[in-house]
Order: structure tokens, then C-alpha cells, then sequence
């Protein structure tokens, strides 16, 4: 017999019941129920509805109500069952079991009071989340060590501007002479082209010399690293690759060791695969190279270009390192003074390698780590605030302890259990934040941040957390804790449990705890203000060009099919023609170096006919190979003269223009147009300026502006050593700057599809990309400051809530003997103001100390800034006032009858 | 003191042993329809009253004038008649002390 659809979905809905409950009823129901549904067959469907309705408002409410029944009897046949096995010995551990007490005794009072608790536990976990969060930040970034071997031991070394590098023969004196070092290499950065896969791909390499993979101490995930003999010229050419090529380009093929690549359209044998997260010295190197330096004919002392990576020695110091290498870099200064630019010293820099990479970043870290540690703060001043109101409401609960029998130890014991209870729980939540937290931080930190990808949570996070959830219950428990265990219970008792005039000191403490955590605000407050103003400072930098509506390609001829200036200069020549014809293009030109894309170098040069001998003595300026529409394509203004033509070709007369800067620096009181310059090189012809330009902050928002000459790149294989092969496009579009991307790569497939397109990106991109870092940690700053402004309000409110609460009758009082609202009002204000404005004195006066140690981050503003000190002035009042201005209502609403009734 | 619900199906086991839907329909008829339960509520309390050993099973029986399925019928134990006379003993001398303080409305019997 089958069953009807009805009966089973009611044995369905029987599952709600407890399985002792079914196991015995099940069928009687399903009969009483099929009887029902019998009965009621002639009923409409009215009725059946009214039916199943009344069914299953009875599962409803019966099935909850059997299963807590069925939770009751089985915990009451445990609790049988262990009395009767542990009566023998159950009174030998007293303190862990009136700990058990404790804890559920606390428990039960956070039940009872859930708004108070939410309270609590939010406030908590904002701070301690906000603690973790970014301790997580600066774990992954500074205390994670770094993918080295003896970290600590690996050495950047380089030079003070303005030599920066180090030369060939410089290098190896270092090596040789350095006693410091254990091992010292070279590197040298070099862009390449990779061929052979769909498209051919613009690569980072870096050049380096023996040693410098045994120097980092980091073994090869395939194959090997290269060999002395390798870094020898003539030697076989031989490459090792980064995983994440590896990955991209050769598919992780195991059995890559050994292949060949196609690099600047020379075959090289790969030789070995590094393990990811290895990008040693740069994020973006890709493939390492022998540096294969020359021994036995080096390059000129002056031609400083490398960069250097040593060992210490067991028990150097990298003090020691620098002591050595300044004593050679002085004796060089003497020996060779052609080389060196007189007055300007030759220094030798040597630092850890975690300096140099994490050194910018640090101070950031330690401004949002002091933040944190101050919205913290803060929050343990609120809930020490919360538990002290509420200790006081438990006054009499307390006496009432104590005159029958409660110890002080006791109280106080309670009292912690209690916030390390609420410690521990808003340590959880604010793990919770953390972990969210961090995954916003690093979906917004921008590429710059070095070692992004090492942040996460993580055993020490884990520890750290754990640690100030502990130290923050201590601190806001101790204070309620003494409080509580304080006082004579019989005047308490006598008393009724309520406060009059008696909780003054109570009202002191309560009151100086506000005064502190106002002050705490303001020096956040102050602290990220001052970062805002340096952003606003930077972020109105004239920046000399208009990078909106710019898109931007970096291309690469590859040097074997271009060999010729004749031929770079006719692809870009042609390339420029074509993308200006596309629809939506204003203007396109190429340069060697978009402004902030990276730093130009600086090179020296001859003036006005002045030829001298020693390099020391020459002027220098930073060159700038451009096309034609070079200064239309960027907006950069033409102050004096004119820009270039097509006609400044090969050919014609040689042409600069310069910048102002240049102009002012050079030829101060003149006009710069009709002077003439030349490369220090005897072959170089003489350069006529015809234009001067806006000066363009090339090296970053935050740099000088170096003097700048630019050449049209048709003549800069003469007039400028060579015509760059390696250039960056720049498209200015009347629309969408990225809508022109295919057309443009397009332009570039159709006159040699063997060329690579890379970095693609607007120009406004690269020029926020350059302060992007400060804009986060800013953004980061503000959002705890008004998170610490926030938490500094409730607490004002929180004490003159509770202030007005404890004084209804004195309230009442007043306005039945005639007080006016508005001088009850003003009472309640003038209090919480008093407080507030106390606060802030010491806040300023904490500010100016500590706001000192933003001063490498400020950028146009001194670390006492009259204007953002008036701001957080303003902000706090503000907030203090609205914080005053709820309770004060609310006492002005007080019924006199009604208040003196209370008592 | 007993639940209404319980008092309710002790008074009408007490004139026989019955299976839970004839309990409903008897208490709706005495009720006039005012108290309808539903099969939850009833057996939660049959078995209630059976933990309390005031109900017991009679065994299964076919049901006068239906098919020949066969259902439990429940019947009161002596603990449960001796409960249910207490019960109505108290409930008398509730009536008759309201009636001597004249709280029951006149003219209904």
C-alpha cells in the first residue's frame, strides 16, 4: 500500500522531534494524523490549509520544546552519573573550582546585560583587531626574515649621490681590499627581449658577477647557478631564470635545464630555475646573467654603474665595511682627481640588504603601529569606563559579598575573570577583523610595498594578538577591580546601594581616565593630520606635464635587426605616423624615459664652446631622447623658442631644448636660446637650444628637478651618443586612453611583429603610482585617528550619560527650586567640555613630543603645524560637544516630581 | 496540580481506554469544540503522564468501526485515577468556595 503524498510529508516533519520522542511516537502520530486527514477529506481546501497550518504551528511548538526536555533529562543523568563517581575527592580542587565559578558567574552577567556586553566586545575588538591587523602588516614586511641565508650577514653597498654606482675598477678594489667582506659581487641591471613564445616579451635581467648567488645563500630550485669560469667574456653564454618566468613562459617544463632561450635573439642555455619569491635585486628581474667583466681591460673609474651585494665576514660589522671602504674612496678622491666631481666627496653607503629593501617603508610602519597602539589604548580606557559605571551600579551586590563572608582576593579575582573573559572574546573578534582586515589592506596596498605578499596571519600574529588581549584585560580590569573590592560595605549597605555626593573620587577617576583618552586622541589625530597635509602638499605639486588622457607602451626593438640608428629612427619614425593616424589620437611621440617611470641619469656635457679636460670640471644635465610631438603629447608647456619638428632630423642643424631649471642654472640672467652644448666626447657635434620647457618632475612628486636638456631622437645617435632602441610611446586620446591600446599594438604588429609591447599603462597611473604608498599608509593613518576620535567621543558620552543618570535627583531638585533648562543644561556641558578641553591641552602638548618622530615623513609641513593642530582642535570640540550635548538633553527632560520620587 | 491538557485526557480515560485521535475527538466534543489538539501536543503529554506512571499502554486493538488497523489504546493506571479524583476534589472545592464568595456568573448551571 502506497502512503499518500500527505502522510509523507508528515512523517518528514516528524524528523523534528527528538529521536527518543519519535522512536516511541512516530506511528501513534502518523495514525492520529491519517485519522485527521480522513475526517477532514470532505473539507474544502480552506479547511485542509487551516489543517496543515495547525499541524505544524504545533510542531512548532512542541518539537523545541521536547528536544530541551530530552537536553534537560540527559545532562541530569550526567551530572547523577558523575556525583555519584566523584563525591569522594570533590572538594580538593577549591580554587579551580570556584575559578569554574568565577567564569560562569561572569558569564552569566554578560548575559544579562547584552547591550553592555556588544558594547564591550566591540570596542575591543576594533582595537585589538586593529593592533593585529596591522602587526601582521609589519610581521610579514620586517620580521619575517628574508629569503636569505644569514640575512643579517648580506650587504647592499653603493655610493652617495651623485656617483650612486660604483664603477669596474672600483669594484674590484672593493673586492680585493675590503677586508670586511667574506665575498663581494656585482650587479648591473639590463633590459632584454625573450622570443620564442606567442609574443615576443620584454624581460629585467640582471647582469651579475661570481659569487653573488653564494653571497644570498640561496640554492636553485632546478639545476645549478653559474660557475666562475661563466663569468668570464667569451665564456658560453648561460642564463638562470626566476620561477614565475619559469611558470609564465616555459610552462615549468622539469626538464627545462638544459634548453635554450631565445634572449635578444641570442640562443642561451639555461642553466637553472631559482625557487619563487626569489627576485633578488629587483621585483621585476626575471632572468640573471654572468656579468663576464673584463679583467684585463676594465671600464673607466667614472663610469659608475654597477651595484654591489657582499658577505661580512664572521664578526664584521657593516660599520667596519663602511670604515674601509670610506678610507678607500678617500684615498681614490686624491688619486685620481679627474675622476671625481671636486666638493663633492666620494661615500661609500653599506647596509643590511633588510635596510635597504624595507628602510622606506619602516617609518610608515611604525607611524600606523603607533596609531594602533593608541586607538587601543583608548578602547581600554572606554571599557574600564563601562566596568567602573558598572561596578558602581554593583556596589551593594559587592557589599552584600563581603559582609557575608567575600574576601578582597576573591572580589578582585572575580572582577578579572570577568575582563580576561571579555579580553580574550574581543581578542577573538578582533582576530576575526584582523584576518578581514588584512586581506583589505592587501587588496589595496599598491605593488610598491616591498614583501606584500609575505602578509598573512601567522603563528607570532597568532602570539602578538593573544599577548594585548591579555595586557589589555589587566589594564582595563585592574582599575574597576580595586575600585570594586574597595569601600566599607556597611555605609554601602546602609546607604541602599546608591550614590549621592559619596562617588566624587569615583567620579575623579572616571573622569581623568576621559581626560586621557581625549588626550591619546589628539596626538592620533594630530599625527594623521599632518601625513594628510603632506599629501595634499605633494598632490598639489606642479608636476609639469598633464598626464591625463595618456596612455603609455614601453617598446623594444631588438638590437640584432636594429643595428643602425638609421633604422631605430625610422620604426619609431614610421610607428608615431601610424598611431597619429589612429581615430581618438591627439598627439603620439616616444621618449627614452617617461617622466617618474624611473630616475634619469646624469650626464656631463660641454658649454657654450668650452671644452675642458678633466670630467670633474664639466657641467652635467639628464638627457631626454624624444620625437617631435614629445612636448604636445605630454602638455608640457614651451616657454621660450619652439618645440621640435619633423625637420630635426639627421642632417639637419643639431638642436636641444632644455628645461628651465637648465636655463636658470647655466645661464643665470639670459636667455638660454642660441646657446650651444655638446657631450663630453670629442665626436659629439654642438647643439643649438631653440626652446626651453616647463620643468617636468621626472624623478617622482617628491624629487628636485634635475637640469634637463632633450634631443630629438632622429639626431640623438650624434648629437647624444646613441638613439635609445628601448622607448616609451605616449598616446594622448581625446577619449578613454585605453581604448587605443589594440589599434596602437596593432600599428607595432603591422611594422615588425617581433617587437614587444610591455608596461602598458596610463600615465596618470604611473604618476600616482609614485606617491601610492604614502597615499595608503595615510588613508590608513586617518581611518584609526577617526576611529580613536569615535572611540573618544563614546567615551565622553559614556561618563556623562552615566553622570547624569547617578544626579536625576540632584537634577530634579534643582529645576523644582526654579533652575532654569537651559542652566541645567549648561551644567551638564560645561562638564564634559572641561574634561574634552583638558584633554586636549595635554593632547597638544603630547602631540608636539611625539609627532616628532614623523619628521622623515612629512613632506611641506613641520611637525608643529598650526594649521592641523586648529583642525583637531575643532574636530575634537565638535565631537565632545555632541558627545556632552545627548545627556544634557536627556537631564533637561527630568521630571522633578518624578526625580525626587526616585530617592 | 496538573496541566489542563493533562487533566483533560485523564478525565477521558477515566470512562475508558481510548487511542490518541479518539482522546481528541471526545475532548472536542466536551469542549464543544473550544479545545482541538494537535497530535505534538498530545502525545507529549500521554507521554509525560506515562513518565509519570499515570497512563499506561492497554496494547493494540482494532478501532471500533474503522478499517482493521490496529492502534495503541492507553488506559489510566490506579496512580492515575488516584491523581485525577485528587485533582477533581480540588477543583470542587475551588467551584464551591467561589460560589460561596458569589464569583461565578448566576443562571448557568
Amino acid at each position: 500500500m502506497t502512503r499518500p503524498a500527505s502522510e509523507r510529508a508528515y512523517r518528514l516533519l516528524l524528523r523534528c522531534y527528538p529521536k527518543r520522542f519519535r522512536e516511541r511516537f512516530e506511528d501513534d502520530m502518523t495514525e492520529f494524523q491519517r485519522d485527521r486527514m480522513r475526517d477532514a477529506r470532505q473539507l474544502g481546501w480552506r479547511d485542509a490549509l487551516a489543517l496543515w497550518c495547525g499541524v505544524l504551528a504545533d510542531v512548532a511548538r512542541t518539537a523545541p520544546a521536547e528536544h530541551a526536555a530530552a537536553i534537560a533529562a540527559a545532562r541530569r543523568e550526567r551530572r547523577l552519573a558523575r556525583v555519584t563517581r566523584t563525591t569522594s575527592h570533590d572538594t580538593g580542587d577549591g580554587m579551580i573550582s570556584s575559578m569554574r565559578h568565577d567564569v560562569r558567574y561572569a558569564l552569566r552577567g554578560m548575559g544579562r546585560r547584552p547591550a553592555f556586553t556588544a558594547v564591550i566586545l566591540t570596542t575591543l575588538a576594533l582595537g585589538i583587531g586593529a593592533n593585529a591587523a596591522i602587526f601582521s602588516v609589519v610581521n610579514g614586511i620586517l620580521l619575517r626574515s628574508l629569503p636569505f641565508r644569514d640575512a643579517d650577514r648580506v650587504v647592499d653597498a653603493r655610493h652617495l649621490d651623485p656617483y650612486y654606482s660604483v664603477s669596474e675598477p672600483e669594484f674590484m678594489d672593493y673586492k680585493h681590499e675590503v677586508r670586511a667582506f667574506e665575498q663581494l659581487a656585482a650587479n648591473a641591471p639590463a633590459d632584454a627581449n625573450l622570443s620564442g613564445g606567442d609574443e615576443p616579451e620584454r624581460i629585467e635581467a640582471a647582469r651579475v658577477s661570481d659569487g653573488f648567488f653564494r653571497i644570498l645563500g640561496v640554492p636553485p630550485a632546478l639545476g645549478r647557478t653559474f660557475t666562475p669560469e661563466e663569468d668570464t667574456p667569451r665564456s658560453e653564454r648561460v642564463i638562470v631564470i626566476s620561477d614565475g618566468l619559469w611558470r609564465r613562459h616555459f610552462g615549468a617544463d622539469p626538464h627545462i635545464v638544459g634548453k635554450s632561450a631565445l634572449i635578444n635573439d641570442v640562443p642561451r642555455t639555461i642553466v637553472g630555475v631559482m625557487p619563487p619569491r626569489f627576485d633578488f635585486p629587483g621585483a621585476s628581474i626575471t632572468v640573471w646573467t654572468p656579468l663576464r667583466l673584463n679583467t684585463d681591460s676594465l671600464w673607466t673609474r667614472n663610469n659608475h654603474y654597477l651595484t654591489m651585494v657582499g658577505k661580512l665576514a664572521p664578526g664584521a660589522t657593516v660599520e667596519r665595511a663602511s670604515a674601509e671602504m670610506n678610507t678607500l674612496d678617500r684615498r681614490w678622491v686624491i688619486a685620481y682627481p679627474e675622476t671625481y666631481f671636486p666638493g663633492r666627496p666620494l661615500v661609500s653607503v653599506p647596509m643590511t640588504v633588510a635596510d635597504k629593501l624595507l628602510g622606506g617603508t619602516r617609518p610608515y610602519l611604525f607611524a600606523l603601529l603607533g596609531a594602533v597602539g593608541f586607538v587601543l589604548l583608548i578602547a581600554c580606557v572606554n571599557v574600564a569606563n563601562l566596568l567602573l559605571a558598572r561596578g558602581e551600579s554593583r556596589r551593594k551586590e559587592l557589599a552584600i559579598r563581603t559582609a557575608l563572608g567575600a574576601s578582597r582576593k576573591r572580589i578582585v579575582r572575580q572582577a578579572l575573570t570577568e575582563s580576561a573573559i571579555f579580553a580574550v572574546a574581543g581578542g577573538t573578534l578582533g582576530l576575526v577583523l584582523a584576518w578581514w582586515g588584512g586581506r583589505v589592506i592587501l587588496a589595496l596596498a599598491p605593488e610598491s610595498v616591498p614583501r606584500v605578499g609575505e602578509i598573512g596571519i601567522d603563528a607570532r600574529v597568532l602570539a602578538f594578538t593573544f599577548a594585548i588581549s591579555l595586557v589589555t584585560g589587566v589594564l582595563f580590569g585592574l582599575v574597576p577591580a580595586l575600585r570594586g573590592s574597595r569601600g566599607d560595605s556597611a555605609d554601602t549597605l546602609r546607604e541602599g546601594g546608591k550614590t549621592s555626593a559619596a562617588g566624587t573620587s569615583l567620579r575623579s577617576a572616571r573622569g581623568a581616565l576621559v581626560v586621557a583618552e581625549v588626550a591619546l586622541a589628539v596626538v592620533t589625530l594630530t599625527g594623521a593630520g599632518l601625513m594628510v597635509r603632506s599629501l595634499w602638499k605633494l598632490q598639489a605639486t606642479e608636476i609639469g606635464f598633464d598626464p591625463s588622457h595618456v596612455m603609455t607602451m614601453q617598446l623594444s626593438l631588438p638590437p640584432k635587426a636594429y643595428e643602425t640608428d638609421e633604422r631605430i629612427v625610422a620604426f619609431y619614425q614610421q610607428l608615431t605616423e601610424r598611431v597619429r593616424a589612429i581615430p581618438g589620437v591627439r598627439a603620439a611621440a616616444v621618449a627614452g624615459q617617461l617622466p617618474m617611470a624611473g630616475g634619469l641619469s646624469m650626464w656631463s656635457i660641454f658649454l657654450d664652446g668650452r671644452v675642458v679636460k678633466v670630467i670633474s670640471e664639466a657641467p652635467s644635465a639628464a638627457p631626454q631622447q624624444v620625437t617631435a610631438d614629445y612636448f604636445q603629447a605630454m602638455r608640457i608647456p614651451v616657454v621660450r623658442g619652439r618645440a621640435f619638428t619633423d625637420a630635426d632630423r639627421d642632417g639637419a642643424p643639431f638642436v636641444t631644448v632644455v628645461n628651465e631649471t637648465m636655463a636658470k642654472q647655466f645661464w643665470p640672467g639670459q636667455d638660454a636660446i642660441g646657446h650651444t652644448l655638446k657631450m663630453f666626447n670629442d665626436k659629439s657635434p654642438w647643439a643649438t637650444i631653440v626652446g626651453v620647457v616647463k620643468d617636468v618632475r621626472s624623478g617622482g612628486i617628491q624629487e628636485d628637478v634635475p637640469p634637463t636638456m632633450y634631443f630629438p631622437h632622429a639626431q640623438a645617435g650624434k648629437s647624444a651618443y646613441y638613439a635609445p632602441r628601448g622607448m616609451t610611446i605616449a598616446v594622448r586620446t581625446t577619449g578613454e586612453p585605453s581604448s587605443v591600446v589594440p589599434a596602437v599594438r596593432a600599428a607595432v604588429r603591422a611594422l615588425d611583429a617581433s617587437v614587444p609591447v610591455s608596461l602598458v599603462r596610463p600615465m596618470d597611473e604611473i604618476v600616482s603610482a609614485s606617491i601610492a604608498s604614502r597615499r595608503f599608509s595615510t588613508a590608513l593613518l586617518a581611518t584609526f585617528a577617526a576611529l580613536a576620535l569615535v572611540l573618544a567621543g563614546i567615551g565622553i558620552y559614556g561618563v556623562i550619560a552615566y553622570g547624569v543618570s547617578q544626579r536625576t535627583y540632584e537634577i530634579g531638585l534643582r529645576m523644582a527650586l526654579g533652575a532654569q533648562r537651559r542652566s541645567v543644561m549648561a551644567l551638564v556641558m560645561t562638564q564634559g567640555m572641561r574634561m574634552a578641553m583638558l584633554g586636549l591641552a595635554l593632547g597638544i602638548a603630547g602631540a608636539l613630543a611625539v609627532t616628532r618622530a614623523l619628521g622623515s615623513l612629512l613632506v611641506g609641513v613641520t611637525a608643529v603645524d598650526v594649521p592641523t593642530l586648529g583642525a583637531v582642535s575643532v574636530a575634537l570640540a565638535v565631537v565632545a560637544a555632541l558627545a556632552c550635548l545627548l545627556p544634557a538633553r536627556r537631564a533637561t527632560n527630568v521630571s522633578p516630581t518624578e526625580a525626587l520620587r526616585t530617592d | 496540580m496538573l496541566k489542563p491538557v493533562d487533566l483533560l485526557i485523564l478525565t477521558m480515560l477515566a470512562t475508558g481506554e481510548r487511542h490518541g485521535y479518539g482522546i481528541r475527538q471526545d475532548i472536542i466534543d466536551l469542549t464543544d469544540g473550544a479545545v482541538r489538539l494537535e497530535a505534538g501536543n498530545l502525545y507529549r503529554s500521554i507521554g509525560r503522564l506515562m513518565d509519570d506512571g499515570l497512563v499506561d499502554e492497554s496494547g493494540r486493538r482494532p478501532a471500533a468501526g474503522a478499517d482493521d488497523e490496529r492502534r495503541r489504546y492507553y488506559k489510566l493506571t490506579p496512580a492515575g485515577r488516584r491523581a485525577l479524583a485528587a485533582e477533581l476534589l480540588r477543583l470542587r472545592a475551588l467551584v464551591r468556595f467561589a460560589e460561596s464568595r458569589k464569583l461565578l456568573p448566576q443562571g448557568r448551571t
